[in-house]
C-alpha cells in the first residue's frame, strides 16, 4: 500500500478491520512516515476521548414528575403479530380501451359480477411490508410487517421502502420519503392520501375501486398497473404501465392510458397527458401550456412538433383550448388519426362527448396494431 | 440484526431469564414503584443517547420521556433475553433515530450547537472539561454522521447493526463515521 492508501485505511486500522498482513503493512508505514503517523495519533486521542465520555448524562429532576402520569395500563401482547403479507396472485391487464368502452364494461362487470364482488368480506386493515430501511406506521417502526388501519400514516425515509397489500384487489410499493395514509377500505372503495413518495400499485378490480388522493389531484384506477410520483410540493407525475387511470381535480379530468403520463400541479390539478414516448419539448410546451403563461404560444409549439405518438395529447387538447384554436388543433389531429365515419369536425369543434369516445376508440384500436400509438 | 432485535413481535424465545430481576418482574405486573427505581437507575443512559444523536436537550427530554413511556407500555412482553439496560437502551436508540428520521424528512427543526444545556449538565456533573468540547464539537457534527459517530464510537454498536437499523449499506455508514471523525479532528485541533 502507498502513503495515500495507508492515509485512507487509518480508520480501518484504528477499528481493527484490517485483515493481519494490511495491519502488518500500516504499522509498517506509521513507523516511517511522519504525516500519517500524527494522523494516526490525532484518531486515537479522538477515539479515546469518544470513549471516555461520560455513559449517562442526567436529564432534569422533574422528568419523572412528568412521565408518571403518562404511565397508563400496559399491553398484555406489545404488538400483534401480523400474518404475513401475501401478494394477489397474476395481475389483470388490462389493454388500453377508451373511456366509453370502459364504463360499459365497467357497468357490465359490476351488474354480473357486483354481487359476488360485493359480498366479500374485505380486509379492514391493509398488510405492509418493509422492503428496506425502516418505515413507520403511526409512531411504530416497520421492523419487519405491520397493518395499516384507516386513520393510520404509513411513513418511508429517504433509506426506506415497504410493500403495500391493497385489500383484496391489488398491492403497491411504497418508494423512500413518502407520506400515506389508508382513508377508506370497503368492498366498493379503497382509498389512500398520499401527501408526497412514490407508489408503484398493481391493481386488478373493477374500475373506480382504488383511488389516491394527492394534494394536487386524485388518482382513479381503471384497472391498471402506474407508478404515481408525488414531490414535496404536492406536485405529481403518473406513469400508467397496464391499463388506464383517470385523473381527477375540482371537475377536470385527465385519461391516462398505457404508456401515457401526466403531471398534476397544486392549484391547476391533472395537466394534459402524453406519451412516455413524446420528446422532452413537447413536454415542456405542455407544462408551459398547463402550468404557466403563454398557452396561444405553447399551442402552436405543440401543433408543430406532435407526432403518431402525440395523439393522446390532441385529443385532451382539442377540448382544453381556446374555441378560437380549436380547429386548428382538429386539423393536426386529424391528420395524424382519421376519425372514424360516425365522427365529424363539426360534433368534435362542438366538443361532442359521444364522438370524442368514438375517435378515442379509434385510435386506441389502432394502437393495438401499431403496438404503441401512445 | 439490531432492528430484528428491537422488534417486540417475534415468537416467543426459550425460557430466559438473565433480564428478569425482582424489581423488573414487580414492574411487570404493573407495580409503579419499580417502574420508577428502573427509571432512576437507567435514565441518565437512556437521555444520554436522546441527547447526543438530537443535539437537542428539550426534544431529548421529550424523547427520554416517550422510551419510558413505551417501556412501561411494552414491559410485560419483555422475555428477559438480554439485560433489561440492553432492552431499553435499544428501545431508546430505536425511538430516537425513528423521531430523527421523521423530524428530518419533514425539515421541522434543524439541530443547533446552541441547544447545549444538556452538555452543560454533564460537565458539572462531573465530566472532564475537555469532553465538553468534544460533546459540542459532535453536536455540530451533520445529523447522519452524528448518529453514525454516536452509534459506533460511543455507543460501540457495529456498522452491520447501524446500517440495518438506519437502511444503509455498511460502506455508506463507514464513510460517514470517517467523514464524522475528519470532521472532529479538525474541529478539536483548531
Amino acid at each position: 500500500m502507498n502513503h495515500i492508501e495507508i492515509l485512507n485505511r487509518l480508520n480501518d486500522y484504528a477499528d481493527h478491520s484490517l485483515s493481519e498482513e494490511d495491519r502488518s503493512d500500516v504499522e509498517k508505514h506509521l513507523q516511517m512516515c511522519e504525516p500519517c503517523s500524527r494522523e494516526m495519533q490525532k484518531l486515537d486521542a479522538l477515539l479515546k476521548q469518544a470513549t471516555g465520555l461520560a455513559r449517562s448524562i442526567e436529564p432534569p429532576h422533574e422528568l419523572w414528575s412528568r412521565i408518571a402520569p403518562m404511565l397508563g395500563p400496559q399491553e398484555s401482547k406489545i404488538i400483534p403479530m401480523p400474518p404475513s403479507i401475501q401478494n394477489t396472485g397474476s395481475r389483470t391487464v388490462y389493454r388500453p380501451w377508451a373511456r366509453y368502452s370502459i364504463r360499459v364494461a365497467a357497468a357490465l362487470f359490476i351488474a354480473i359480477g357486483g354481487f359476488w364482488f360485493a359480498s366479500r368480506p374485505s380486509p379492514r386493515a391493509w398488510e405492509v411490508a418493509r422492503l428496506e430501511g425502516m418505515p413507520t406506521i403511526g409512531d411504530q417502526h416497520l421492523a419487519r410487517d405491520g397493518q395499516l388501519s384507516v386513520g393510520d400514516w404509513l411513513e418511508t425515509d429517504a433509506f426506506s421502502r415497504a410493500q403495500l397489500t391493497i385489500a383484496d384487489i391489488g398491492h403497491a410499493e411504497i418508494g423512500p420519503n413518502s407520506r400515506l395514509r389508508l382513508v377508506a377500505t370497503r368492498e366498493t372503495e379503497h382509498r389512500l392520501e398520499m401527501t408526497q413518495g412514490r407508489l408503484t400499485a398493481w391493481v386488478s378490480a373493477p374500475p373506480r375501486i382504488f383511488i389516491v388522493e394527492t394534494p394536487s389531484g386524485t388518482a382513479v384506477d381503471l384497472g391498471c398497473s402506474y407508478d404515481l410520483f408525488v414531490n414535496e410540493s404536492g406536485n405529481g407525475t403518473i406513469h400508467v404501465t397496464s391499463g388506464e387511470v383517470s385523473l381527477e381535480s375540482d371537475g377536470k379530468e385527465s385519461f391516462v392510458p398505457t404508456g401515457a403520463m401526466c403531471e398534476t400541479r397544486r392549484g391547476f390539478g391533472p395537466g394534459t397527458p402524453y406519451s412516455d414516448l413524446s420528446s422532452e419539448i413537447l413536454r415542456k410546451a405542455l407544462r408551459q401550456f398547463d402550468f404557466e403563461q403563454g398557452r396561444p404560444k405553447a399551442v402552436d409549439f405543440i401543433l408543430k412538433n406532435a407526432g403518431n405518438v402525440d395523439a393522446i395529447t390532441l385529443w385532451h387538447l382539442v377540448q382544453r383550448v381556446d374555441e378560437a384554436a380549436r380547429e386548428t388543433v382538429y386539423d393536426r389531429f386529424a391528420a395524424l388519426v382519421p376519425h372514424p365515419k360516425q365522427v365529424t369536425k363539426e360534433g368534435i369543434l362542438r366538443l361532442d362527448k359521444n364522438m370524442l369516445e368514438d375517435w378515442l376508440n379509434e385510435f386506441a384500436a389502432r394502437s393495438f396494431s401499431l403496438k404503441r400509438l401512445f | 440484526m439490531l432492528a430484528q432485535r428491537l422488534t417486540m413481535n417475534q415468537p416467543p424465545a426459550q425460557k430466559p431469564i438473565i433480564g428478569l430481576t425482582d424489581t423488573v418482574a414487580r414492574a411487570q405486573q404493573g407495580d409503579r414503584k419499580a417502574f420508577e427505581h428502573l427509571y432512576r437507575e437507567h435514565v441518565g443512559r437512556v437521555y444520554a443517547v436522546c441527547v447526543r444523536i438530537l443535539a437537542n436537550g428539550p426534544k431529548a427530554e421529550e424523547l427520554t420521556q416517550d422510551v419510558f413511556v413505551r417501556a412501561w407500555q411494552m414491559l410485560p412482553g419483555f422475555r428477559g433475553e438480554a439485560a433489561f439496560s440492553s432492552w431499553l437502551h435499544r428501545l431508546a436508540v430505536n425511538v430516537v433515530l425513528v423521531h430523527f428520521r421523521t423530524e428530518k424528512r419533514r425539515e421541522s427543526r434543524i439541530t443547533t450547537v446552541e441547544d447545549l444545556t444538556s452538555f452543560d449538565r454533564a460537565q458539572n456533573s462531573g465530566s472532564p472539561g475537555g469532553n465538553v468540547d468534544l460533546e459540542h464539537a459532535i453536536a455540530g457534527l451533520p445529523p447522519q454522521a452524528r448518529t453514525i459517530f454516536v452509534l459506533h464510537d460511543i455507543e460501540g454498536y457495529k456498522h452491520q447493526e447501524i446500517a440495518e437499523q438506519l437502511g444503509l449499506a455498511v460502506g455508506t455508514s463507514k464513510a460517514q463515521l470517517h467523514r464524522a471523525r475528519k470532521l472532529l479532528m479538525e474541529v478539536l485541533n483548531q
